[in-house]
């Protein structure tokens, strides 16, 4: 699988926060990379095992799909043991088409891997690690970061960013969590800018891209 | 491309996320210049609103000074303002609304002898005053200096509206030869305007020029638009621009300016 660096530290950051507890939550992708994460709530509070609140996974599709995100697959930690399946993993791992990917805190540096489980066999992935906006393929030309600001300001901000710039370049967008990173995107989009894509950082705001029309 | 400042950014957001103004539109509105003619029931809402709007130049002429009986319609002038200039009143209140706008002041008549100097220079002009002679030396003197303007009138509970641009489009002569003869139609003094109607159609000679110097939309050009405030009925007729028209039509009678005979309101002449 691919995945951003930043998301990729999110989830470590996620893991390491909940200790000594699991951490668990979804990953979500567009084009096949990943480029955002739902960190849920582990109701069952414990070191050796966790389980999904199903009213944050379902606010978390929710959100994945007004957004154009795929559920990619669910991520988990595992404090003190390595970072694969364990035999209680692959017996709750009930879809084959996601990946289970595992965040070892057993050593120093974390570990983090990745698995498909099809009927309990399990196939390791490999994991490619990508820089955000690489993922798509695209470096942007400026940056506009809209952190605390709220709707509309932030859209303001973002059309002086893009009023700065020749068609085709780039406008990463730092926008928050919520109404923003959804808002956003769907104006600069209904104006005939392209969402090159959006990617969750670690400190839980989002990077979006457009492309200036 | 102009810097906003973020206390303009704030000021204009709601320009800027409009997506047909935007930030270029908003940087076109500070660039430019709109001549105002009156100071009175239709050019209070139009330099209020295009002051807000951040146009960046705006004139204004009038050679009157604030009466009691304007305070009903001419909504830039306050009671403490009875006796002061109009121009220098309706300033007051745009630079209030918006210390970003360079507002120029001219306390005199509009006449032959002054207009084409008066409107060159300016992008637009809006033509707020009530009496017809002056309303075809406005048509005519933007004709010849090629400047796009509003034309615009109201009377009792009825208004209409045409926007020129000379050369493109019908101008005021297209449609209407010349003035009517002095008092065959009564002047606003006589017949009394519902006060309300000036802002009604105010706003639309303001929304036209911001549309002009934005370059959004479609100006109401080849048409003229009138309403009666009693029933609220707004009426479009189509007008063509006529080949035979005395000013812009393929050879003119009209080749220079002159002052026509104005109707006489209560003593005084107006422009
Ligand atoms: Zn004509």
């Amino acid at each position: 699988m691919e995945i951003t660096r930043q998301v990729r530290k999110a989830i470590i950051d996620h893991a390491e926060g909940e200790l000594p507890n699991e951490a668990c939550g979804y990953l979500a992708e567009r084009d096949g990379v990943v480029v955002g994460y739902y960190p849920l709530t582990n109701l069952d509070k414990a070191a050796d095992h966790y389980s999904m609140d199903p009213q944050e996974q379902f606010t978390a599709i929710r959100e994945m799909r007004a957004m154009g995100l795929k559920l990619a697959g669910v991520y988990h930690s595992h404090p003190a043991t390595p970072a694969r399946p364990s035999a209680e993993d692959i017996r709750l791992a009930h879809d084959p088409e996601i990946s289970y990917l595992i965040i070892s805190l057993a050593d120093a540096e974390p570990a983090v891997k990745s698995f498909g489980i099809r009927g309990g066999v399990v196939s390791p992935q490999e994991i490619t690690v990508v820089e955000e906006g690489e993922s798509m393929g695209v470096k942007a030309d400026a940056v506009k970061n809209c952190r605390g600001i709220g709707c509309p300001m932030n859209l303001v901000h973002a059309k002086v960013g893009l009023a700065a710039l020749r068609s085709g370049q780039v406008l990463e967008v730092i926008l928050d969590d919520g109404p923003p990173v959804i808002n956003v995107p769907a104006s600069a989009g209904r104006e005939g800018h392209r969402v090159l894509g959006q990617t969750r950082l670690a400190d839980g705001a989002w990077s979006v891209l457009l492309e200036k029309c | 491309m102009t810097d906003f400042s973020e206390e303009q950014l704030h000021r204009y957001s709601r320009h800027i996320l409009l997506e047909d103004v935007g930030v270029e539109g908003q940087a076109r509105l500070l660039a430019g210049k709109v001549l105002i003619i009156g100071a009175g029931g239709l050019g209070a809402p139009v330099a209020l609103y295009l002051a807000a709007a951040g146009v960046g130049t705006i004139g204004i002429v009038d050679n009157d000074h604030v009466e009691i009986s304007n305070l009903q319609r001419q909504i830039t002038h306050f009671t403490e303002d009875i006796g002061a200039a109009k121009v220098e009143s309706a300033a007051a209140k745009m630079r209030a609304v918006n210390p970003d706008v360079t507002v120029n002041t001219y306390r005199q008549y509009v006449s032959a002898a002054n207009i084409r100097e008066l409107i060159r220079g300016y992008d637009f002009v809006v033509d707020g005053v009530d009496n017809f002679p002056t309303k075809f030396l406005i048509n005519d003197a933007c004709v010849m200096e090629s400047i796009p303007f509003s034309h615009g009138g109201i009377l009792r509970f009825d208004g209409q509206t045409m926007s020129v641009v000379p050369g493109k489009s019908a101008c005021y002569r297209c449609s209407f030869r010349k003035p009517p003869p002095p008092d065959a139609v009564p002047t606003c003094s006589q017949a009394g305007v519902l006060g309300a109607i000036a802002g009604m159609l105010g706003t639309i000679q303001a929304a036209e020029a911001l549309k002009y110097l934005t370059g959004t939309g479609r100006l109401l050009t080849d048409a003229l638009l009138s309403f009666d405030a009693k029933t609220m009925d707004f009426r479009k007729i189509r007008l063509r621009r006529q080949e035979n028209c005395p000013l812009c039509g393929s050879s003119p009678s009209i080749t220079e300016l002159s002052d026509m005979e104005q109707a006489v309101c209560g003593l005084k002449r107006r422009a």
